[in-house]
């Protein structure tokens, strides 16, 4: 039985090992390309730079562009994540409860909204640009509006699928208790829903802060109101990579949340523990 | 964490009023369409000059990834910019037609341009953009190993066969070409050297022309398996950038690509020996023209409420010093008249120019997107090397963007 | 087994207190859902009933004419819808069954599972289009050299410069990217498995294998449905991956619906043909997202 486990845990080591291995190689070319010349990585693009070159850090520092657009990805992201945080659950635990009690109406929502998910950006990409610049929401607060509108589906998605899975039992002795659905919600609910949240906010805080082409159909009046992506690609259209800056910018946009996660990893995986649920 | 969010706070409300600056001036937003470095700086450069020497009106240089879907995204929603830079296709047609564009013709600086390429920039006998740099595209060339192999620069295209014969010899692959996705480029440039209309694409589409009776499919389809015999395997998968890495590494001792390479180029390597020629006309020695395009051309908004600033920054792009600065930084060659235009790695490109030897991209007339769907059908010829599925597959994507 | 997580009863009667608060709790989500997703999807569909180029005002209503080309008159619709298929299977089954095994590794009680753990995750956190630089070059240098040197004609090519094998290139990109987060949902699928079921079922003589397929799979079928709703939609949606790595090359073999509908409405201008086309997409994915959710939902019960 020992030696058993023990064999288990050596595979598991080795199959991690590879997966990292190839996690790496991708990110170890990334890093060392922001430390070469565009000569430099033109004639040896895999090996270790030679010197430690740090002019392309010291471009994209130096672009003042770049803290334009460091302050407005942060501000999308950092008040959609908080907007949202204050309507999705709430509305998911509605939706969810709704279904269970064996009601038609949220039944129906449930499913109006799921609608949202399948039909392809590309239906509503142009009427949506025309509709934010008839509403004067061409700037940074317009894009959380919209990112806050278009997690109804998918976070709701998730986060019914999750709540499905908490048994109604916690809250039932609640009410007896006499306790409001609200008061219920947010005592007993929403510290349950911990998982789920973190992972959530992950997803929808990634898909944020790297998104690109809304910013770039919404953001595109000057480039005070850039964020990160729009001034990371601009090192890289297509005709004219230059993969030193383009890295580097990439490095720099990126080195925020990877810190970020690293602090957090063991808050979001204690979240993940902590909210075991007893079947 | 509070001090945190604090912070975030007022950094976010400190970068809100920073732009808000300048209020007082006129501010015109122009859009540019290029992305290259070099055009970058130039076009910034022009504008500073034009801010400098006209207090009160301010033109915001606006430049960004994918210009052009920003523009045609702007374009539905009738907000385009006051002024943009474009290139030449029929998207551009759809918005002089829907009335988006203001109509220049008639205006004083227009008189400052080549009237050979006004004739060329007009659309139903009005001009709505001022042509401003061409692109030209040809044949590049390691000078340094045509020399050491003995090889003359080719003049028509049985001297680059014999070249690329010798090359081959050699040990050295003649070509390295960006095949993976942009072989449609090669064949609309190649294709606009046969023939100066598409009038056979008419008649094909009509049914009346079986394609292999069709000179410029015929022309370009031949002529690029040529090439393909002489071809480093790795162009397959390569891009611009891995195709410049090819000829910049010795993988390749020609590549053919527009003049817009030879920044990138001489940015990896400054000292690079590298001269631009004609591409040789495959069926017409004496046609070996290079391909121009109107690469930049400026353009005012029909509803911007600064009509006459617009004007004035156009006429001051419109200068022969203006466009010297310009074309000196961009490096591509300008319309504007008394611009001298001399690149060492250009000079055969630029006798040829001036002793008329143009051919003018079909890019401009071809119904929108054909180039890349034809291009699928070229790609697959040089994968394949399958002249009668190149020939059926064409007759299918001219008969769907022609009659559709 | 009664340690499932039971589905309650319906209440005889919802409290009109508690109805009322669902639905105040669901009215701000329900108003920005409308005005920012059906308002524009019900305009899109609008356009796509006329001959708008997608430049200018002037247009004309046509009817279900887009429609009914996009059935009859287009061959590229099909190849694209064959190809999206063919790519989603091949996506959905590598983000379930790698996903849901590097959970499964990263669940156990070892040495180095929070780095393992940060570091799995990292591909999540970086700009998509520019690690398909990164990629397009490994294809173009690295793979072919290791290809040469174990002999192999198949790698000795760049893989995505070949027809048949691009499609596994993107996949590969794909699902270095985009199994970080399904792994995450896998992870907190885990956490709502009662420790001490397994303990039962050991004191019980059940084996792992008898453990894993009585307790883990039917908790972690709710997780199961979700990542396969948002892994089918990812795979007949799929644009960027495959904008960045070949532009639908070589030779059209990998151009997918999505890829399809944005060369229609920006490189042909035929916008409300573009969106026929992005409607009967949706229409495809809804379809096969129900009968998906229909089928885990008849399981989860059982």
């Amino acid at each position: 039985m020992r030696q058993s486990k023990r064999n288990m845990n050596a595979l598991a080591y080795v199959i991690l090992i590879l997966g990292a291995l190839l996690i790496l190689f991708p990110l170890y070319i990334t890093v060392i390309t922001t430390f070469k010349t565009s000569g430099e990585s033109a004639s040896s693009f895999f090996t270790l730079p030679r010197s430690f070159f740090l002019g392309n850090y010291e471009t994209v520092l130096k672009n003042s562009t770049l803290w334009y657009a460091y302050g407005n990805t942060i501000y999308i992201t950092v008040f959609s994540l908080l907007l949202e945080l204050l309507v999705m659950p709430p509305m998911s635990f509605a939706l969810s409860r709704g279904m269970l009690h064996g009601s038609k109406v949220f039944k129906g929502l449930y499913f109006f909204f799921l609608l949202g998910i399948f039909l392809p950006f590309q239906v509503r990409m142009m009427p949506l640009v025309k509709l934010l610049s008839a509403l004067n929401m061409m700037n940074p607060t317009g894009m959380v509006l919209l990112y806050l509108a278009h997690a109804t589906c998918e976070s709701m998605f998730l986060y019914v699928g999750y709540l499905t899975s908490v048994s109604p039992s916690l809250e039932e002795a609640a009410y007896i208790d006499g306790a409001t659905t609200v008061q219920t919600f947010y005592r007993i609910i929403l510290p349950l829903m911990k998982p789920i949240l973190a992972t959530v906010m992950i997803r929808e805080g990634l898909a944020i802060w790297n998104d690109y082409m809304l910013p770039l159909l919404c953001l595109n009046r000057s480039n005070t109101m850039w964020t990160l992506t729009l001034f990371q690609y601009n090192f890289q259209s297509e005709f004219n990579v230059d993969y030193n800056l383009a890295f580097s910018c990439l490095v720099i946009a990126s080195l925020p949340i990877i810190v970020l996660y690293c602090f957090m990893q063991k808050q979001i995986i204690g979240g993940l523990t902590n909210g075991a649920v007893k079947g | 964490m509070k001090k945190f969010v604090a912070f975030l706070l007022a950094a976010v409300m400190l970068l809100s009023l920073a732009s808000f600056a300048h209020a007082e001036d006129v501010e015109l937003e122009f859009l540019y369409h290029k992305s290259e470095t070099d055009a970058i700086k130039a076009m910034q450069t022009v504008i500073d000059q034009f801010n400098a020497a006209n207090p009160g009106i301010k033109v915001n240089f606006v430049q960004i990834p994918d210009a052009a879907t920003v523009l045609q995204t702007r374009a539905t929603q009738n907000d385009l910019p006051d002024m943009f830079g474009c290139t030449t296709s029929t998207t551009y047609e759809l918005m002089f037609e829907s009335g988006l564009i203001m109509d220049l013709t008639g205006q004083e600086f227009l008189n400052n341009i080549a009237p050979s390429t006004l004739a060329l920039s007009g659309y139903q006998g009005k001009i709505y953009r001022m042509p401003y740099s061409l692109s030209c595209y040809g044949l590049y060339v390691r000078t340094d190993i045509f020399e050491q192999q003995g090889i003359a620069l080719p003049t028509t295209w049985a001297e680059l066969m014999a070249a690329c014969e010798k090359l081959q010899a050699a040990g050295i692959y003649p070509f390295g070409l960006p095949d993976k996705d942009m072989v449609y480029q090669r064949m609309e440039r190649m294709m606009s050297m046969l023939s100066d209309n598409d009038d056979e694409f008419k008649a094909i589409a009509a049914g009346e022309l079986d394609p292999r009776e069709s000179t410029v499919l015929k022309g370009y389809a031949e002529a690029s398996l040529d090439i393909a015999k002489y071809t480093n395997p790795q162009s397959k998968g390569a891009g611009y950038d891995e195709s410049y890495q090819l000829f910049l590494n010795d993988g390749a001792a020609m590549t053919i690509n527009g003049q817009w390479s030879l920044g990138t180029l001489l940015g990896f390597n400054p000292d690079l020996p590298v001269a631009m020629i004609p591409l040789p006309n495959p069926v017409d020695d004496e046609k070996s023209n290079v391909i121009v395009s109107i690469d930049t051309s400026f353009c005012i908004s029909a509803t911007t409420k600064h009509p006459e600033e617009c004007l004035k920054f156009l006429a001051f792009l419109a200068q022969t010093d203006t466009a010297q600065t310009y074309t000196d930084i961009e490096g591509s060659p300008n319309v504007i008249q008394g611009v001298h235009y001399s690149v060492s790695q250009l000079e055969k490109i630029n006798e040829a120019m001036s002793a008329g030897k143009t051919a003018l991209s079909l890019n401009a007339i071809w119904p929108s997107g054909l180039r890349k769907a034809l291009g699928d059908a070229a790609t697959n010829l040089i994968l394949d090397g399958d002249l009668e599925a190149f020939y059926d597959e064409a007759q299918l994507t001219i008969e769907d963007y022609y009659n559709n | 087994m009664s340690a499932l997580p039971s589905k309650p009863k319906p209440h005889a009667l919802m409290r009109r207190e508690q109805w009322v608060t669902y639905l105040l709790m669901t009215l701000p989500g329900l108003i920005l859902y409308c005005v920012f997703l059906i308002l524009p999807i019900l305009m899109g569909i609008y356009y796509s009933l006329t001959d708008w180029t997608g430049i200018g005002t002037n247009f004309n209503f046509i009817g279900l004419d887009n429609y009914v080309k996009v059935f009859t008159n287009d061959k590229r619709f099909g190849n694209a819808l064959l190809f999206n298929l063919r790519y989603s299977l091949f996506l959905v089954a590598g983000i379930v069954v790698i996903g849901f095994i590097l959970a499964m590794l990263l669940n156990r009680e070892m040495k180095g599972r929070s780095f393992f753990r940060t570091l799995y995750f990292m591909p999540a956190v970086l700009s998509m289009i520019t690690i398909a630089l990164v990629f397009k070059q490994v294809y173009f240098y690295v793979l072919p050299s290791i290809g040469q040197a174990v002999g192999s004609k198949v790698l000795s090519e760049n893989i995505i410069a070949d027809r048949k094998l691009a499609i596994y290139g993107i996949l590969f990109v794909h699902l270095w990217q985009g199994v970080a987060l399904p792994t995450l949902l896998f992870l907190s699928g885990l956490q709502t498995i009662p420790v001490d079921l397994y303990e039962a079922a050991s004191i019980d003589g059940a084996n792992a294998w008898h453990q894993f397929k009585s307790i883990t799979v039917p908790y972690i079928l709710p997780t199961l449905s979700v990542v396969l709703v948002l892994a089918v939609k990812q795979g007949l949606n799929v644009f960027d991956y495959i904008n960045a790595m070949t532009k639908g090359g070589p030779g059209g073999a990998t151009t997918s619906i999505a890829m399809l509908i944005w060369q229609n409405a920006w490189e042909r201008n035929r916008f409300s043909y573009a969106i026929a086309q992005a409607v009967i997409t949706g229409l495809i994915i809804a379809v096969i997202s129900f009968i998906q959710i229909k089928f885990t939902n008849d399981r989860k019960v059982e």
